[in-house]
């Protein structure tokens, strides 16, 4: 007889409790110190998590490969941006508002996009945010040009209350997003990922749940890109830059892709990252696309699944394996 | 005979190869039937088209008397029929029993299931049909690390936890050594017993005789023989479609 439990042990790994102690220190890191420059690296660390999340819900997850995500971000950013300074809608009915029409975009990006597969859609997502960064300085009295909307109300005046709002805008996110994946909907999600023509033949409307995937992500992308821009109180055409999308690809890549947590992990690491990079600003571009590449080449899980071994699928696993447990003591083969 | 295949003057072509001539096929609820033919003759073209895969330029598909000729892979596989691939396509990071659980997902099962029979007990006795359990721990095993007798048998698998009506093998035996065979013939015998329309596609002739109760020979995307084994094995047609002018036997 199988021992149920030593299976159900290696295929989940016991992150729980790693989990706990990085939530606690996360909460109470303002009591050690309120400098603002150590916070607004954290705060930007919890924005980059849930972008980089929302791309690992497409790519790692549906299997997506989309090279584009900073379209969601930046969209949502100028929503959020021309709502707030037109508008004078107060920033925490524009965040949401801006994932919201992540959504829309996303559902309209993916519309031409999902007929094209692999790397013809990779290629593809590419050019949606480029067109509109050209539009925005071409139309500089519609959309702003180069200079963007600026003066934009900011999150609060005092920094601590910004970096709690982004801890618990990165904690819900993070927290949906992996119910999300672990649901019978992420099973979908991954079941395309792996294979499409099989999952059409199994009976799933592969069109319908990318579509949700696409939603899905760009709503979270949506809300990250506007705290960015009321972070900065100012938003630019430099949001549809690749750059934003390559760093949400390299968090992701560095937690580990499909995992979406990893993607917390890889945020702080990114972030230590950058500050080390300041003085060659110029070369981050560069050091960021080498970094992806060698993750790639020697870590493929990222460096979360390397460290913690035993956890060979990623997320822990479906849900439904749970049920599985439960029934562990009348299960017999 | 109740039928629940019709296929009627099925024609497609690709550029100037004519994959499928005007195919007409009948096919009764509860029949298995082996559908043969040398390489490149039409017959994973001919699948691609039952289930949705390929549109064909002219001719229809029904299935229970549903015309499935323009409907999408998904929907016609909602309607109960269930296919697996020449080239097993399991979900390579997913664990034998996920990879299984997709299909009760689909609109099929889950409205067949609205008082909640779980998820996982279907998978379980979908992998249990096809006795990839026991041994339990296969279930825990990414489809990816499964050996190929058993990945062949995870397609069949994830095809049955769909509860179709009509299921379409593609090459079963394909690859398959001496002790797997004879493991998958059992298998394919009692889905067939359990009231499964059996297609199946095979090469493996002295395999296929044993199961079948009718056989279908294609050629160049044309029909060019159907009846039991027995009839087909003294077909001089078939006979020099397989093996050329100088004749011989089939079933050696």
């Amino acid at each position: 007889m199988v021992n149920m439990a030593d299976y159900i042990k290696r295929v989940r790994s016991p992150r729980l409790t790693l989990i706990i102690i990085l939530l606690f220190l996360i909460t109470i890191f303002p009591i050690f110190t309120t400098n603002y420059y150590v916070l607004s690296i954290l705060i930007s660390a919890n924005v980059f998590a849930v972008f980089a999340a929302s791309w690992d819900m497409l790519a790692g997850v549906t299997g997506q490969f989309s090279f584009g995500q900073a379209l969601f971000f930046g969209v949502a950013a100028y929503m959020s941006g021309a709502l707030n300074l037109f508008l004078g809608i107060p920033p925490l009915l524009t965040i949401p508002l801006g994932g919201a029409f992540g959504v829309v975009v996303g559902f309209l990006v993916g519309l031409p996009s999902l007929r094209l597969k692999g790397r013809f859609f990779t290629i593809t997502s590419l050019i949606f945010p480029g067109i509109l960064s050209v539009l925005i300085v071409e139309y500089p009295d519609l959309l702003g040009g180069e200079t963007g909307f600026y003066g934009l109300a900011p999150i609060s005046s005092e920094i601590w209350i910004t970096y709690y709002g982004s801890v618990i805008l990165m904690l819900l996110s993070v927290f949906i997003l992996t119910r999300i994946a672990t649901s019978n909907i992420g099973l979908i999600f991954r079941s395309i990922r792996d294979d499409e023509d099989a999952a059409e033949a199994t009976g799933i409307n592969t069109t319908k749940y990318k579509f949700l995937s696409f939603a899905i992500s760009g709503f979270f992308a949506g809300i990250a890109g506007g705290f960015q821009a009321h972070l900065l109180m100012f938003v630019g055409p430099y949001v549809f830059n690749i750059f934003y999308s390559l760093q949400a690809m390299t968090i992701a890549a560095l937690g580990g892709i499909g995992t979406i947590i990893g993607a917390v992990g890889g945020s702080y690491l990114m972030s230590i990252l950058n500050e080390l990079l300041r003085d060659v600003v110029s070369f981050r571009v560069i050091i960021t696309a080498i970094i992806l590449l060698l993750i790639f080449r020697f870590l493929p899980r990222g460096i979360l699944r390397t460290i913690t071994k035993q956890c060979k699928v990623p997320l822990g696993m479906w849900r439904g394996l749970k049920k599985l447990r439960s029934k562990e003591d009348g299960y017999n083969p | 005979m109740d039928t629940i295949l019709e296929v009627k003057n099925l024609n497609k072509r690709f550029g100037g190869i004519v994959a499928v001539d005007n195919f007409n096929l009948k096919v009764g609820r509860g029949e298995i039937i082996g559908l043969v033919g040398p390489n490149g003759a039409g017959k994973t073209t001919f699948f691609n088209l039952l289930t949705g895969f390929l549109k064909p330029d002219s001719g229809d598909v029904f299935l229970k008397g549903i015309k499935t000729t323009k409907l999408k892979p998904h929907k016609i596989a909602n309607l109960g029929m269930a296919r697996t691939f020449q080239i097993v396509k399991p979900f390579k990071g997913m664990l034998a029993v996920e990879n299984v659980a997709v299909a009760c997902m689909s609109d099929r099962v889950r409205t067949a299931n609205k008082n909640g029979d779980d998820v996982i007990s279907k998978a379980l006795e979908s992998l249990r049909r096809v006795q990839i359990i026991p041994p339990a721990e296969n279930m825990f095993k990414l489809a990816s690390e499964l050996s190929h007798g058993y990945s062949k048998r995870l397609d069949i698998a994830r095809a049955l936890a769909l509860e179709p009506e009509i299921l379409l093998l593609d090459e079963p035996f394909g690859g398959l050594g001496l002790k797997e065979t004879p493991i998958m013939q059992s298998v394919i015998k009692r889905l067939h017993k359990d009231g499964i329309t059996v297609i199946i596609i095979e090469h493996k002739l002295r395999e296929l005789g044993k199961l079948v109760e009718r056989l279908v020979v294609m050629n160049f995307g044309e029909k060019i023989a159907e009846g039991t084994p027995r009839e087909i094995s003294n077909n001089q047609r078939v006979c020099e479609a397989y093996l050329g002018k100088e004749g011989g036997s089939l079933f050696a």
